[in-house]
């Protein structure tokens, strides 16, 4: 079986549970009861998306997109922190 | 052959990850209560996101239609693996922190919770603050100046 087929393969079955998944997080951050719902779900929709980048890369040949994974987990880290500080101390300081 | 079973294992990380993130959503979406969400929120981010990276890194290392550029596009995700690993329990516990301290939501109904019982109680807090509070200026300012022109 030729390389190429086999991993379209198995990105395709990635994909669809992917998106399924992408979904079902989103239902969650939206209908959050508290503000700490929506960080989280919207922290783990940055991990995932920064997953499925560096995936996306692979197929689209190109490393450009692959990058941008590093800063969006980067980014999902300081929304937690900016989150924790805000909440424990009032303010939000560089 | 030995490149064979590279490809092989990288797609297993893949596609094993992408059942764990499945998992992890239907159960964000269904338990009761923040804690218990936080639980599947942490597969989520280890078994969902870093193994499929790890195993993304693995296929590109041996994937050829990529050419020379494999190598890159293999560091890049083993760099986006190991700052998944180190960051999302970090940030998970931060988070964890600000809801119990900040007392945020509603606390679930628990049998023991020995936490609370170590921390300082709200009204002994109050009466430290007052103790050691500066008392006030004596001359204030008045609130209403007009400026001369």
């Amino acid at each position: 079986m030729d390389i190429t087929g086999a991993f379209n393969a198995v990105l395709y079955f990635a994909a669809v549970i992917y998106t399924f998944a992408f979904v079902l997080y989103g239902v969650r951050a939206i209908r959050g009861p508290t503000t700490a719902d929506i960080i989280l779900a919207v922290d783990c929709l940055s991990f995932d998306m920064a997953a499925f980048m560096v995936i996306l890369g692979i197929y689209f040949k190109s490393i450009m997109l692959a990058s941008g994974a590093i800063i969006l987990a980067l980014w999902a880290f300081m929304l937690d922190i900016y989150y924790t500080k805000y909440v424990l101390y009032g303010e939000v300081e560089v | 052959m030995i490149s064979e079973i590279i490809f092989i294992t990288g797609s297993m990380a893949i596609l094993i990850g992408a059942i764990y993130d499945l998992i992890a959503a239907i159960g964000l979406l269904r338990f009761p209560d923040f804690y218990m969400r936080t639980h599947a929120a942490t597969v989520g981010t280890i078994g969902g996101a870093a193994l499929p990276v790890f195993g993304a890194g693995l296929v590109a290392l041996v994937y050829h239609p990529l050419g020379s550029q494999r190598f890159f596009m293999a560091g890049i995700a083993f760099t986006v693996g190991i700052l998944i690993l180190v960051i999302a329990p970090t940030g998970s516990h931060s988070i964890i922190s600000a809801v119990y301290f900040g007392r945020i939501g509603k606390k679930p109904k628990l049998i023991v919770d020995q936490l609370e019982e170590d921390l300082p109680k709200r009204s002994d807090v109050a009466e430290l603050v007052r103790e050691h509070e500066e008392l006030p200026a004596e001359e204030e300012e008045p609130k209403f100046t007009f400026r001369r022109v």
